[in-house]
Formats: structure tokens, C-alpha cells, sequence
């Protein structure tokens, strides 16, 4: 046991040391960013795929926190969508087509994990399609891969009724019955 | 003050502070905000028919029973952040079998903080008092650790369950990625002649990029599991090799297979064993998806002092969202236990093995409201073993959520 936590201290201090070229934007390039969504491509210079998503969650996060409250921003065609399609269509120029995949299923990671994201349907359909029409042709694709990133790999569980925080997920199977002698049986 | 008043207070609280804030209060439906973070309260009522209520094998006792229950979920996102939780209290109250009524209650807090290029961490923890379904289990995981460690979390009769994890990853280099995980899990069970169990399983999962969309996968696991029976622990190592995509495609897929081994407490067999993990998810359309998996492992017996089981688990499933508002799902779960040892029965020694199905069939429907949810839902479980007697029990439900 002790060795292994040995190791695993040594690999955590290896990570923490280690560096990467990409600058974290600040919270005021993530607000300009966000009215103007046209600056996204500055701040996805030398960007991976997993810290371009993060910063495309980071500024539709800001999109959403400005227009909260204005029911008629959220509609289908109104500005949340707009500037969402914008943030999404720059956010692709600015990166290598052949990273476009893994970019929208890295989306699909980290807007399934956000609790803000995913209490609005609209917004998770403005994302994928903003994907898919600025994807072009390879659209449909993006679209399937941001999909498949909501679906969490399936664990046995025996929940009934909400389903966690997640919509978009399918109800997990039931866990497995026991055979044991546990309750009425006794 | 009951838990389950309390958290009738804690539902209406965030009910009314979310207003009070009132900034940028979004539809019903869509949670409540509170500054950056956003709650979002639920009450669920179900009402159930249960075929067999005692889970005996026979004299079956029909009966009806009522799910009532309340709960928040909470969450904060931001930048390369996410924080989030979920509280509920709930009853179920029995018509005829009424000394069967129960409440339950229990949290899940989560943590994520960074990237895989330089940093990801991942913290959960979760308590939970529950009998029978477990609600929050499938939300109580730590990526990439399995739950392989106390299977009988799953076991349906009082228990109060405590988990514990964490889990760093890096892509170390372009083609190498690291994952480093902890997990604690503990049982214990109300009932006196059931041993309560703790598990502490380290993972260390190695990935390195195979072709641009798959890595293959080395995963290696220790075990220290710990029963209220003995003095002693037992020590279990795992090690398997495998494949996993890179999410891009229509079906993402992680597998692996190799040895494991447990050295049980004094007395008991020590062996290794096959072992295998994995999950796959085959998005076929945007409406139609299944899923797949399967895995196994050795635990110890809350049962008998002294032994471990075998398990394997399999299960498959489909959803199928033919309108935005309507899901179904069908699902099989499938799980075979071997005990280690023979168990007694009466004074004569016996090989028990036991084998469990599981079937769901499901539909949700979101109403016009939006913040309502009505459910349908059907189950079937039955068990064979080769000691104990075989039961089998279904369950018709019908319930309703609001989610704010």
C-alpha cells in the first residue's frame, strides 16, 4: 500500500511540474468573448482539443449568465442561439479541421458534465446544432460525437425517477439482483 | 424534527431563496440561480405494484406501496470547474404490509477541476441511507474506478453506505495518458447477522494512443477489503490489458481483460481468477442508442464469516427518444456469484452459487410544463441458487417528478 502511494505522489508531482504552451484566458476575455463572439479565436491559440472545449463551455457559460431571465433570448432564433452558433463557428475556424472531431466530443465531455449546461434542453440543442452547421458536411459527425460525449459509460444502478442531472443520459440498467436471504426471506 | 420534514423544509427553502435572489430566474424547468450557481429542487411521487413483496419464494405477498421523496440537486460550473451535489429524503409506505414502510435519505458531492493536458482531478464523496433501490448509486462513481470493490451496496435491506474517491489524470505526452484513482466504500448493515464490509481500491490506468482513435489500456487495481467478521483483511490485485476509443465515432468502447487475484482472510482459498471490464455505448441515430458491459471481481461475503464471492455482471440495453418529450428504454441485467468456500447448510458442507436476472422496460415523458416528468416503468427479478430458494418479483409503477 505504501509503495503505491509512493507512486502516485511522484506521478501527481510529475503532473503538477509539467507545462503547457497554452495561456488560461482571463475572465474579462472571456466576457468579451462572449458579447462578441468573434474573439473566441484569439484565446484558442495553441489550444488542444480538451482546453478549447473548456474555453467554448467557459464563454456560453457567460452567454447564458447575461441573457438569464430574458425568456425571449432563449427562444429558437433568438440571441443565446445566435451568439452560441458564433462562439461555436469561430471556435472552429480557429482550430485544424483534423481536430474537429475530438474538439466536439470533448464539448460533449464538458458540457455533459456542467450542471448549468444541461438544466436547459434548448441550450444543448443550440450547441449540437450549432456544431453541425458550422461543421459543414462533417456536421452530422460533430453532431454524433458531441452526442455520444453525454452518454456516460452505463453503470448497473436500481435508481427510479430523476435520473440524476444529466437529461440527455438513458436510465441506467438495474443493478443485479442478490440472491441472499436479506430481507424477507429471513 | 423528522429527516424527511427537514428536507420538506430544505425543498421549500431553495424554493423560496431562489426567488428572493431573483436574479435571472429561468422558466420551471430550468433551475433556480443563485449568483453562478444553479439549484434545482424535485419532489417525485410513484406509486408501485409489487408482485412479491417479500422477495419469498413462497406464500407471495402482493402489495402496493407509495415512493414519496424530495431532493435538490445543486451545481456550479466555470472554467475548467464543476462542482455539484445532490441531496433527497424520501419514504415508502406499504398498503397492507405496513411494517415494511421506510425512509431513506442521502448526498452526493462531486468536484472536477482542470484539463487531462496538464491536470484533471476528481473528487466525489457520498452518503446514503437507503433499503431497497439505491437511488443515487449510478451518480456515487469515480471515473475510471470501478465499483468492484462492494458489490452488496447494491444488496436491498438497511444499510448505510459511505463512499470516498479520487482521481487524477494527465496526458503525459501526446501518445501517454495516466490515470491515478482511490476509491473507499463502506457497508453497514442495520440487521445484526450480516457482516459489514469496507474497501479500499487504488487503480493506476495507463493509456497510450494505438491509431487515432483507439489507446490501448493498462489498468492495474489493489484491493484491501475489510469484514466486521474478522480480524483479518483481504487483499485483492487485478491486472488486465485492453482498448478504448477516443470518443469520435458512433460507438465508443472501453475493454480489457487479464487476472485477478484474492487472498482471503486465514482459512480461505487463495486464487486468481479471469478477469474482465467494459462498457460500450453504440449511438446508432440521434434517437436510438444501446448500451453494453459487463465486468467482474471478488468480494467478500456480508453473509459468511470467512468467504468471498466470485461475481461476474453483464448487462445490455437500448433507449429510443423518438420525440424530444418521450424516451423508452429496455434494459437486462444479468450477475452469477460463486462463493469461494462451501457454506453450510444446516450442518452439511454445499457449493452455493447463485444466479440473478434483471429487466427493465421504461418510458419518461416530459409534459408541456416542462418541469414535470411523468414515468412508467416496469421490472422483473428473478434469482436461482443452489442453496437458497428462488424467488421471482415484478414490479408496475407509475410516478410523476417536478424538477424546478
Amino acid at each position: 500500500m505504501k509503495r503505491i502511494v509512493s507512486i502516485a505522489a511522484a506521478v501527481l508531482v510529475t503532473a503538477l511540474t509539467g507545462s503547457a504552451e497554452f495561456t488560461k484566458p482571463s475572465d474579462a476575455r472571456l466576457e468579451q468573448a462572449a458579447a462578441t463572439p468573434a474573439q473566441i479565436a484569439e484565446l484558442l491559440s495553441d489550444a488542444s482539443s480538451e482546453q478549447a472545449a473548456e474555453v467554448v463551455k467557459a464563454v456560453i457559460l457567460k452567454i447564458l449568465a447575461n441573457h438569464r431571465g430574458d425568456t425571449a433570448a432563449f427562444q429558437p432564433g433568438g440571441t443565446v442561439e445566435s451568439l452560441i452558433a458564433g462562439v461555436i463557428r469561430h471556435a472552429l475556424s480557429a482550430l485544424p479541421p483534423d481536430q474537429w472531431k475530438t474538439f466536439a466530443s470533448a464539448m460533449g465531455t464538458v458540457c455533459g458534465n456542467s450542471p448549468v449546461i444541461n438544466a436547459n434542453r434548448g441550450v444543448v440543442s443550440f450547441i449540437q446544432g450549432s456544431l453541425a452547421t458550422a461543421g459543414g458536411n462533417v456536421g452530422v459527425a460533430l453532431a454524433q460525437s458531441f452526442a455520444v460525449g453525454f452518454t456516460a459509460a452505463a453503470t448497473p444502478a436500481g435508481s427510479v425517477g430523476v435520473q440524476g442531472q444529466n437529461q440527455n443520459q438513458a436510465p441506467p440498467p438495474l443493478r443485479p439482483p442478490v440472491a441472499t436471504p436479506y430481507r424477507g426471506q429471513r | 424534527m423528522k429527516v424527511q420534514t427537514r428536507y420538506s423544509l430544505l425543498f421549500a427553502v431553495a424554493l423560496i431563496s431562489g426567488r428572493m435572489a431573483g436574479t435571472g430566474e429561468a422558466a420551471p424547468g430550468e433551475g433556480l440561480y443563485v449568483g453562478p450557481c444553479i439549484l434545482r429542487p424535485y419532489a417525485e411521487l410513484a406509486g408501485t405494484y409489487d408482485s412479491n413483496a417479500n422477495q419469498a419464494p413462497d406464500n407471495r405477498e402482493p402489495d402496493t406501496f407509495l415512493d414519496s421523496c424530495v431532493g435538490l440537486t445543486f451545481g456550479y460550473s466555470a472554467y475548467m470547474l464543476e462542482f455539484g451535489g445532490h441531496g433527497f429524503a424520501g419514504a415508502r409506505n406499504y398498503s397492507e404490509l405496513t411494517d415494511k414502510d421506510f425512509t431513506s435519505w442521502g448526498e452526493v458531492l462531486r468536484l472536477k477541476y482542470g484539463a487531462r493536458d496538464t491536470l484533471a482531478l476528481e473528487v466525489d464523496q457520498s452518503f446514503r441511507k437507503v433499503e431497497d433501490f439505491d437511488r443515487l448509486l449510478s451518480e456515487a462513481t469515480i471515473g475510471g474506478v470501478s465499483p468492484n470493490s462492494v458489490l452488496d451496496a447494491g444488496a436491498r435491506t438497511r444499510r448505510d453506505v459511505n463512499e470516498v474517491g479520487f482521481l487524477a489524470g494527465r496526458d503525459v505526452t501526446d501518445k501517454l495518458g495516466l490515470d491515478i484513482g482511490y476509491r473507499f466504500t463502506g457497508i453497514r448493515y442495520e440487521a445484526a447477522d450480516l457482516y459489514n464490509l469496507e474497501s479500499h481500491v487504488a487503480q493506476a490506468e495507463l493509456m497510450r494512443r494505438a491509431t487515432e482513435k483507439t489507446d490501448a489500456v493498462i489498468t492495474t487495481i489493489y484491493g484491501r477489503q475489510i469484514t466486521s467478521a474478522r480480524s483479518d483483511d483481504a487483499n485483492y490485485y487485478a491486472v488486465r490489458a485492453g482498448i478504448k476509443t477516443r470518443g469520435t465515432d458512433k460507438t465508443t468502447l472501453k475493454v480489457g481483460c487479464g487476472a485477478m487475484r484474492f487472498d482471503g482472510p486465514a482459512g480461505m482459498n487463495q486464487e486468481a481468477f479471469f478477469h474482465y471490464e467494459g462498457s460500450a455505448t453504440h449511438r446508432a441515430t440521434d434517437k436510438l442508442s444501446f448500451q453494453l458491459g459487463g465486468r467482474s471481481g471478488v468480494v467478500l461475503s456480508s453473509l459468511y464469516a470467512g468467504n468471498g464471492v466470485e461475481f461476474d455482471t453483464v448487462w445490455v440495453g437500448a433507449a429510443y427518444r423518438p420525440t424530444e418529450d418521450l424516451g423508452l428504454s429496455a434494459n437486462v441485467t444479468w450477475r452469477e456469484d460463486d462463493y469461494l468456500n462451501p457454506v453450510l447448510v444446516g450442518n452439511v458442507p454445499k457449493d452455493r452459487s447463485d444466479n440473478g436476472l434483471a429487466l427493465r422496460l421504461r418510458a419518461d415523458y416530459l409534459t408541456p410544463l416542462k418541469c414535470a416528468r411523468l414515468y412508467a416503468e416496469g421490472t422483473y427479478e428473478t434469482v436461482d441458487s443452489t442453496v437458497v430458494d428462488s424467488y421471482d418479483e415484478t414490479r408496475l409503477t407509475v410516478g410523476m417528478s417536478v424538477q424546478y
